[in-house]
């Protein structure tokens, strides 16, 4: 769903599933609390690789009660922990990204397309060991969340330093409003 | 005159923090050259650190690295705490141990067996690792985990924690939040004595290195956040006199600085150093767990630097625990740290080896001048010299099997390149 900046997640496409609407929820049964955990992924001081944690800091005061922000670097193990026994996480990462540089916000949703989580790197590696080999842990052993969705920003800029790129400045705004419908629609069902 | 030449390039060396590149030349059969080649920035977050308040480089130099940011918060506070003259309560002191023990806990698991083991299994990676020894995994994760979780209830978060100020805390945790995590503590010593025996069985290439190793050491504890610089080959110096007896220097084929001892050169820090200068200071059980996995009281091999990080890692359990049982709820969740003009040092054992942070700031509290020195940077030259050693003994290896001894060579010091550059990649050339 490579240029997906400011779709709603519903829009799908590329076999990425739509997330859960609100009308499912309503129809459905009472249920159990949902866990929903969103994870900002990154360095602040490598430019654009702050992105991902950007979008998490900017969405904070517009998330409904309940769900769990975290920020990360980024190695695999951590994000294991992270969204454990979580009904629903929402990954947010800059990447580089080999099919579609500049391409703005990506969408996977890792559930329904798995072969999706691949052609992309972290942007400062961490032992080599970022969010696509996290997912393919979590596969291995049976830890990924019931519902997992990468959010994944191209990114332009890694130098060392503060600050966002203008261009990705304007992608992380789009992926606020992804992660919040996402979110929104994932906390009702 | 016609040389018989081989190239071999690998781009990209896995399983290493951060980017950075090998470069290995074979000129008739002869090791010609070996170049560890590091882009780094020019020591940007020094010059970032010019000008901010003297309360900031806790929270500005966690960010160097993703996997020691404790390291990185402790030696700052240290070299600080230094220059105001403040000195932390004891359970102040013990709790900052802990934190740096969860730490510990954490990096080193993560090497041992996500990027170290993968070599010695026979297999390309760690989720392979995953598939094939699930229960190894399965156990090194919830091992991981509890070194999180010392990082979380006293650090504030996994990554980058925020509880850490000069002086101390920005809350200290009760005893009640601790006692849960001893328990969990004496079962992640349990498994890391576990860990011990698993890595003490793989296969170790032959290699005993002769650099002069060199670590933090204290008489009462294996040294982590404080201590006496010494070497096996007469070193001993307070830190503030590091750079006094370690220059930095510029190579020609790096934008990054080596360190090396002044008139005697080459020098290592991390595991193997530290073990060798300090295995009396190590618990009874993290040495004797030692003595049942073959080691002696010194360890010069680095491909075993994977058992010293087991044995390491029982340390840190073993010490966490004794820190939770003997800790006191502190008065005071800091000890002031007003600014003062000066010159301040620290240097702590960060998981791969003595890092070392040096502040200058005028009396308002501006700082002047920062000096970080990182352990990658002062193991890059050892590194080198380790490759070059290597390949000579190995030429009669095909390409492949080269490459792969030279990588799991630069792994053997788990070498955190992001700390000090930006780019790596690998080249054997035979010409």
């Amino acid at each position: 769903m490579d240029g997906a900046a400011g779709a709603a997640p519903e829009a799908g496409g590329s076999g990425l599933s739509a997330a859960p609407t609100p009308a499912a929820a309503r129809s459905g049964a009472p249920s159990a609390p949902r866990r929903v955990v969103v994870i900002g992924v990154g360095n602040e001081m490598r430019r654009d690789d702050g992105a991902g944690i950007a979008v998490v800091e900017r969405a904070r005061p517009l998330l409904p009660p309940g769900v769990e922000v975290r920020t990360l670097g980024g190695e695999a193990t951590s994000l294991l922990d992270a969204w454990a026994g979580a009904d629903l996480a929402v990954v947010v990462d800059a990447v580089r990204w080999d099919r579609s540089p500049g391409s703005g916000v990506t969408r996977i949703e890792v559930t329904s397309a798995p072969d999706a989580v691949s052609g992309f790197e972290a942007g400062t590696s961490s032992h080599g060991l970022g969010v696509s080999e996290a997912v393919a842990l979590g596969r291995a052993l049976d830890r990924l969340p019931l519902r997992l969705v990468l959010l994944l920003i191209s990114l332009e800029e890694e130098g060392h330093g503060e600050g966002l790129s203008p261009a990705v400045d304007r992608h992380v705004d789009d992926a606020v409003a992804l992660l919040v419908v996402e979110v929104g629609a994932g906390s009702r069902w | 005159m016609t040389h018989q030449i081989r190239d071999l390039t690998v781009e990209g060396l896995a399983r290493v923090e951060g980017e950075g590149a090998m470069h290995v030349v074979i000129t008739d059969g002869e090791v010609t050259d070996v170049r560890l080649r590091i882009y780094e920035p020019p020591r940007f977050f020094e010059a970032f650190l010019r000008g901010r308040a003297y309360t900031e480089p806790p929270d500005i130099t966690a960010r160097i690295c993703g996997i020691c940011p404790v390291a990185y918060q402790t030696s700052s506070c240290e070299a600080i705490e230094q220059v105001c003259g403040a000195v932390l309560d004891e359970p102040l002191r013990a709790l900052r141990r802990l934190l740096y023990c969860g730490e510990w806990i954490e990096s080193h698991v993560l090497h041992i067996y996500f990027l170290h083991a993968p070599d010695f299994l026979g297999v390309g990676s760690a989720l392979e690792l995953a598939k094939d020894h699930r229960d190894l995994v399965e156990k090194a994760l919830q091992l991981k985990k509890v070194g999180n979780d010392i990082m979380e209830i006293v650090g504030g978060r996994a990554i980058h924690p925020i509880n850490v100020r000069l002086g101390g805390f920005y809350r200290t945790p009760t005893k009640r939040e601790l006692r849960p995590l001893a328990e969990r503590l004496r079962w992640a010593r349990d498994a890391a004595l576990e860990t011990v025996r698993v890595v003490s069985g793989f296969d170790f290439p032959d290699l005993e290195i002769d650099h002069e190793l060199v670590a933090l050491h204290h008489p009462d504890e294996y040294a982590i956040t404080q201590g006496r610089v010494i070497s096996d080959r007469g070193l001993d110096i307070e830190v503030s006199e590091f750079l006094e007896h370690i220059v930095e220097e510029h190579v020609e084929h790096s934008t990054s600085l080596h360190g090396h001892i002044i008139e005697r050169g080459r020098y290592l820090v991390g595991p193997l150093a530290r073990y060798t200068l300090n295995y009396d200071q190590l618990p009874a059980v993290a040495r004797e767990a030692a003595t049942e996995a073959g080691l002696g009281k010194e360890c010069r091999n680095p491909f075993r630097s994977i058992v010293v990080r087991a044995v390491e890692t029982v340390a840190a359990c073993d010490e966490a625990v004794r820190i939770i049982e003997d800790y006191s709820e502190p008065d005071r969740p800091a000890v002031p740290v007003l600014p003062r003009a000066g010159v301040g040092h620290g240097a702590t054992e960060a998981p791969r080896g003595i890092l070392y942070h040096r502040y200058s700031i005028d009396d308002e509290g501006t700082i002047l001048e920062a000096d970080i020195v990182p352990p990658t940077a002062q193991n890059q030259d050892a590194i080198e010299a380790d490759l070059r050693k290597l390949v000579t003994a190995n030429l009669e290896l095909d390409d492949h099997d080269l490459q792969h001894l030279c990588e799991q060579s630069i792994r053997n010091y788990d070498p955190c390149i992001s700390c000090s550059t930006h780019f790596l990649d690998f080249t054997v050339e035979r010409r």
